[in-house]
């Protein structure tokens, strides 16, 4: 059973403080995306867990046993490098018994592991090639490979796939989507590509500046971010933010006016709010609505607009606030005219001044 | 389509005519440089080597023409044959010994570790001394008398009595490939130091997961990644060694008993002491064929790269 906990992890640089006491439990055979911004201390972490970057305090504990001061090579896990760290001047098949090799494994088992791997990514006719004969794609496998000959518990990936172009990205992630189902280890793998998390993810862990903003699956985290921080980072476009004014408080009964002056009603859990507090009120792109009717409608005009063929984006303007609406491709869209979008209030979500989520408990009201 | 051809014709033939502008364009700002290097370089290297030939010592009023006997004489003569011998002696040596101590203090410089800047510049003091002084420096260490390093090995019970590093054939030897090394270190591990650089450290973290000990990584990853630098530093620090001549005069002056006189020396010993400007002559041109191939080999991997 390969579960990981982080227990209270700190990393410090001299004075300067880069993780501050991070909480994860992790279970076994769980596919986990660490995702956030440049400088947020995923890979930090991520380095942490390896053993590669020592723990300033706190534990790491890997199947139960206490793996913080431990040797990388002990600890049961391997790790696929952005940089995909291949030896040069090595072939793939030496590349993928290295490990092994050091390790002091007999030939037989090195032939039959190297051999195994090579079938599961399919490298059997390149295995006498060097890394520089092999193409992105290819560097990527053999970087796989050399982890799942040694036959971690944890496999750990560092921004895989940021060296490889689009159409390729796309084909490595159903690759390791597909391993992770075939082998079943626990895989913690980190990204800065929101759409790697949402699409490879069991589970994601959001990270800011060295603290965990949320965790949970893509959905939960999709629906219910619990702050404006991770509702922009999730989905793709981001989503809309305007800025509303509290109009009154009656209970958990939030009404707010919009920037066009509507006002909207809704049923929230909240902290201590007042009548004049300033809100956003949150709405994605794909949840707005074009020749249909809902709760509310904005009118915008469409400055700019991007067609993608069964998609078509709208980067409007309300009263100063740029807007970016997701609509169908095959609807008329002409840019700048003025154009009806509505959207469900059930669809809406609600930040207080420190952008920390008023979960909705049920829509009760429409526009006044 | 035939529009297309003419267009090609008309493009290539003006690139031509370019590229032969820019050929005379090069060969004009090549001149200045070329004048220097054939007055300077070529001229006098060609006139020493031509000497070669003629029997001109200080019983001559004019060089006379011998054709091949100074070659002969070299054959035969068994001081220049030990000249080379001890000339191979100590290229290998020094080049050897400085190779490992550069790569190890490389490593050693690669490491993070707190003041590592101030070390780097302080490692470089031993290129920056005139190497007459650094010989001089080594000369009172090494002293038999009074020297620190008789003082260190007597007091830390080695020896029982002062060794006469210079006085002494292995000893002088030792000294003069002592003194190269300590002031060639500086260069070979810059060279090992930018290859190091080069190096992908994910390379090593992989290893290190892997289960690598210190040795294995340096063995099986940075040995082979620095196999480029180490062919070309060996290269140039032959040919750096076989020219050696400042280091060793001022240390032991070719002896004891000729025991340190290489190719350098063994020319300016002919030239400058016995005036046989043929016979010195005729050594030289045994020392440029002997440092021939390291250049040529020099030479090719700096245009392979390019």
């Amino acid at each position: 059973m390969a579960d990981l906990q982080l227990k209270k992890v700190f990393k410090r640089y001299g004075k300067v403080e880069t993780i501050h006491g991070v909480d994860l439990d992790i279970r076994h055979g769980e596919f986990i995306v660490f995702v956030g911004p440049s400088g947020c201390g995923k890979s930090t972490l991520l380095r942490m867990i390896a053993g590669l970057e020592e723990v300033s305090e706190g534990d790491v504990f890997i199947g139960g046993k206490d793996v913080t001061t431990t040797q990388p090579s002990k600890r049961g896990i391997a790790m696929v490098f952005q940089s995909y760290a291949l030896y040069p001047h090595m072939s793939v098949k030496e590349n993928m018994s290295f490990g092994l090799e050091v390790t002091g494994e007999s030939k037989d088992v090195i032939e039959e592991r190297v051999a195994e791997a090579a079938r599961i990514l399919k490298l059997e006719p390149l295995l006498d090639r060097k890394p520089r004969q092999l193409s992105g794609g290819q560097r990527q496998r053999v970087a796989i490979g050399r982890t799942i000959v040694r036959k971690p518990e944890v496999f750990l990936f560092d921004e895989p796939l940021s060296n490889l172009d689009a159409e390729l990205r796309v084909q490595m992630r159903i690759e390791i989507s597909r391993l992770h189902e075939q082998l079943g280890n626990t895989m913690i793998y980190v990204t800065h590509d929101q759409v790697e998390a949402m699409t490879m993810a069991d589970r994601i862990v959001v990270l800011r500046d060295g603290n965990i903003e949320q965790v949970g699956t893509p959905m939960e985290l999709y629906h219910s971010p619990c702050n404006q921080f991770v509702a922009g980072f999730i989905g793709s476009p981001k989503m809309n933010f305007l800025p509303v004014s509290v109009t009154s408080v009656v209970g958990q009964t939030v009404s707010v006016r919009l920037p066009d002056s509507q006002e909207i009603t809704l049923n929230v859990e909240h902290g201590e709010l007042a009548v004049g507090d300033s809100m956003t009120l949150g709405i994605r792109p794909e949840h707005f609505l074009h020749g249909e009717s809902a709760d509310i409608t904005l009118q915008i005009k469409g400055d700019v607009i991007e067609r993608l063929g069964g998609t078509t984006y709208v980067y409007g303007e309300l009263d100063g606030q740029t807007l970016i609406i997701e609509a169908d491709g095959e609807k008329d869209i002409v840019r700048g005219e003025l154009m009806d979008f509505s959207f469900h209030l059930n669809r809406c979500h609600l930040f207080d001044k420190d952008g920390i989520a008023c979960k909705q408990l049920a829509v009760e009201a429409a526009a006044a | 389509m035939v529009s297309t051809q003419n267009t090609d014709k008309h493009t290539t033939g003006r690139r031509r005519s370019l590229k032969a502008g820019d050929r005379r364009f090069a060969l004009m700002i090549l001149i200045p440089a070329m004048t220097a290097f054939l007055i300077m370089v070529f001229y006098p290297f060609m006139d020493a080597m031509s000497m070669a030939f003629y029997q001109f010592t200080i019983y001559d009023l004019e060089p006379i023409f011998i054709g091949f006997s100074n070659f002969q004489s070299i054959l035969t003569n068994p001081y220049v044959l030990e000249s080379w011998v001890t000339t191979a002696i100590f290229v290998v040596g020094t080049t050897a010994l400085t190779m490992c101590v550069g790569l190890a203090w490389a490593l050693l410089m690669y490491q993070n570790f707190f003041g590592r800047s101030v070390f780097r510049t302080l490692t470089l003091l031993p290129w920056i001394l005139p190497s007459t002084v650094s010989a001089f420096i080594w000369a009172w260490m090494l002293n038999g008398k009074y020297g620190i390093v008789n003082a260190l090995l007597l007091g830390s019970g080695v020896v029982d009595e002062n060794i006469q590093f210079l006085s002494d054939d292995l000893g002088a030897m030792m000294a003069i490939i002592l003194t190269r090394t300590w002031i060639s270190i500086p260069l070979f591990m810059s060279f090992f130091l930018a290859g190091l650089q080069g190096l992908d450290f994910q390379q090593i973290e992989a290893a290190r997961l892997d289960g690598a000990s210190n040795w294995v990584v340096v063995r099986r990853i940075i040995l082979p990644h620095l196999r480029p630098v180490f062919l070309v530093t060996a290269a140039l620090g032959m040919i750096g060694n076989l020219q050696q001549f400042d280091i060793i005069y001022a240390l032991t002056g070719g002896g004891p008993i000729r025991s340190t006189t290489v190719l350098s020396i063994e020319v300016y010993t002919q030239a400058f002491q016995n005036w046989d400007l043929g016979m010195a002559s005729a050594i030289g041109v045994l020392w440029v064929f002997t440092l021939m191939p390291l250049v040529v080999y020099y030479l090719r991997s700096l245009f392979k790269e390019d």
